[in-house]
């Protein structure tokens, strides 16, 4: 049952009715009515549920939610703050579509043969919990130096993230502050695959800083699996830098925080490289300062947190390295983001191909391309007029809501719809019929609906007078 | 052939031959009150008129709602319930049929309807499968070795009234 579905989830993720109110952004009594069975649920509500776990409909119906990502995310923050702030900032409905979409990429692999990506590069990075007492940067820079290993980059600059990330089975998302609330700059997850989210705050120009949020969440991914207790469903996301001490998630959060900023930096410009190419007599020179943001790719601030931490450079001398005539950089380059949106060109395309192979029918690629069944689906992967026209006429839609208003505000088996015909571009008519026992029917009256909105414009005939107020 | 199809004995009586087949893919333990349901159905499949599939809770004691088939959202919650079992919906006759007309299929009372544009009559289904490129129907109009009649879901969406019922998985 429906009522059951919620309150296990709801129980699942450790949240009182309160709680999965605020999520929600509905009044706690909605809650209770549900889970009592007191108050049908809708099926648009359902699926802002579904979202919140991070799951379309049938999936959330079907899940063990007890450890799904989510559910783990939110069991941390049920008993602190950060779950009022979350809500408020309809957190988990953005990181929950990222995650629906980063589904939708698993099964389209699936369905095309595609190997979801291995993890067998990421089994060779074992956790790494914070030590007690650690200090800040809490072994960023043996843990970068260990990842580059792995992944045999030696002292090379990474010429793009996003490249690497994509070739070690990633699956990268980008968002803006439309879509994501600006507290968030990242996000990534591992099960079904794993996947990297992150909030295109400055513009995609400035390429720079996604690098740097990249090799962020590449850190959380590496080393921070278990600290929400099931590291292959590890989801987590990264507060902007200036928000992170108002978010507790778990204990020591904004100690990982620190420690996956600083393994961004040595990632990106280990310190091996940057002695080799600048020396200590320089370090302090914005000479040196725009040698490294263009060598390694990274913007001005973290190019003076390297000299400063490589050279221990001192603070005066920081401090006139960041107020250093700004570095120039090429908006041009491989990590330049140019459409930051869930749903981007390649996502949209890989759906679109699945359909015109015949592995997904259009009322599947229209919901995971968030489409109504009676809109076009867009141009692409050598699809004519035809197969991308829309599923349902506004008439076929007309049909539907009038036989669902009848039975709802009449309660008359014998009245049912009829024809529906098109008056203008703006009307429809929908002819009302009542079915006689063993004797046809009879024309009650005609309902006059919107044909954008399916609004009821008018009706005809006493039996369906009340439908006039729907 | 399929397993557990069970056609229409009249052309007004589709809603007691789904419930037939929910009753028998739900494997019921073999008490008493089994066969008062099977009474029941038997009157509804023999005796005219033909129940409506909102009866499907008197005759079986299967969930029934009626959702709002306009939303896309309720179209989602139906394959949400036919992943986990079972369900009896009601489709609007004349689309139902236009989208079937290219399939050689055995219709024992005739043509359901003539009129593609038609909501008349409305008409019941078993929906058993849901997959990503087509849907598993038992349609009692046909015969048993025209099913299962495999179903585009697009069709579905244009031709679903709303109504559903089904025994839940977990009661």
């Amino acid at each position: 049952m429906l009522a059951r579905a919620i309150a296990n989830a709801r129980q699942a993720a450790g949240l009182s009715h309160d709680q999965f109110a605020a999520l929600l952004e509905l009044d706690p009594a909605t809650v209770w009515a549900w889970e009592s069975g007191a108050q049908p649920i809708d099926p648009v509500q359902l699926d802002v549920i579904a979202r919140l776990f991070g799951l379309d409909v049938p999936q959330f119906l079907g899940a063990d939610l007890r450890t799904s990502p989510s559910t783990l995310l939110y069991r941390s923050m049920a008993g602190g703050p950060a779950l009022e702030r979350f809500a408020s900032d309809r957190l988990p409905h953005q990181l929950g579509e990222f995650m629906r979409c980063a589904r939708i990429v698993a099964e389209c692999e699936q369905l095309s043969g595609t190997p979801v990506a291995s993890l067998a590069w990421l089994d060779d990075l074992s956790p790494e919990p914070l030590l007690a007492g650690s200090r800040a940067p809490h072994g960023a820079e043996e843990l970068a130096g260990r990842v580059r290993a792995r992944l045999g980059l030696g002292d090379r600059p990474v010429a793009s993230m996003q490249g690497l990330l994509r070739e070690l089975g990633i699956a990268l998302f980008f968002a803006d502050p439309d879509t994501l609330h600006p507290a968030v700059d990242a996000a990534c997850m591992l099960h079904p695959r794993p996947a990297i989210l992150v909030n295109i705050t400055a513009g995609g120009d400035k390429w720079w800083r996604t690098r740097m949020s990249l090799a962020h969440e590449l850190a959380h991914l590496c080393f921070d699996r278990d600290v929400l207790g099931a590291p292959r469903r590890f989801f987590l996301f990264s507060p902007a830098e200036r928000a992170a001490r108002s978010w507790y998630l778990f204990d020591r959060f904004e100690a990982l925080e620190q420690r996956a900023n600083a393994f961004a930096a040595y990632f990106l410009a280990p310190p091996v490289a940057v002695r080799a190419l600048v020396s200590r007599s320089s370090a302090a020179t914005p000479a040196a300062l725009h040698t490294v943001a263009r060598h390694f790719g990274v913007g001005h601030e973290t190019a003076a947190n390297i000299l400063t931490n490589v050279f221990e450079l001192s603070d005066i001398q920081r401090g006139a390295l960041i107020t250093a005539p700004g570095v120039e950089l090429s908006p041009a380059h491989p990590d330049r983001v140019l459409q930051p949106r869930l749903r981007d060109d390649d996502f949209v395309a890989r759906i679109l191909a699945l359909y015109r192979d015949g592995s997904i029918d259009g009322i599947r690629a229209r919901r995971w391309l968030r489409l109504g069944s009676d809109e076009p689906l867009p141009e692409g992967a050598g699809l004519d007029d035809e197969q991308r026209a829309p599923i349902v006429s506004p008439g076929d839609r007309a049909r539907q809501r009038v036989e669902y208003l009848i039975h709802r505000m009449l309660g008359d088996p014998t009245l049912h719809v009829a024809h529906v015909e098109t008056l203008d571009a703006a009307k429809l008519r929908v002819r009302v019929v009542r079915s006689r026992d063993g004797d046809g029917e009879e024309i009650v009256g005609h309902v006059i609906l919107g044909t954008d909105d399916l609004r009821i414009l008018g009706a005809t005939g006493p039996a369906l007078a009340a439908l006039a107020t729907a | 052939m399929s397993s557990g199809f069970c056609p229409q004995l009249r052309p007004d009586s589709c809603v007691a031959a789904c419930c037939a087949m929910l009753l028998h893919h739900r494997r019921p333990p073999p008490d008493e009150s089994i066969l008062v349901t099977h009474d029941r159905l038997h009157a509804s499949l023999t005796t005219p008129p033909g129940p409506g599939l909102g009866d499907a809770r008197e005759l079986i004691g299967a969930a029934f709602y009626w959702l709002d088939a306009s939303e896309d959202a309720s179209f989602t919650l139906l394959e949400a319930r036919v992943t986990q079992t079972w369900c009896a919906v009601v489709v609007f006759g004349g689309p139902w049929t236009h989208d079937l007309r290219h399939r050689k299929l055995t219709r024992p009372h005739g043509r359901l309807s003539n009129d593609p544009t038609s909501a008349h009559p409305r008409h019941a289904v078993v929906l058993t499968a849901w997959g990503p490129t087509s849907i598993s129907v038992h349609d009692p109009w046909f015969d048993m070795f025209s099913q299962p009649v495999r179903a585009e879901a697009a069709w579905l969406r244009r031709a679903w009234t709303g109504e559903l019922a089904y025994f839940p998985a977990d009661p």
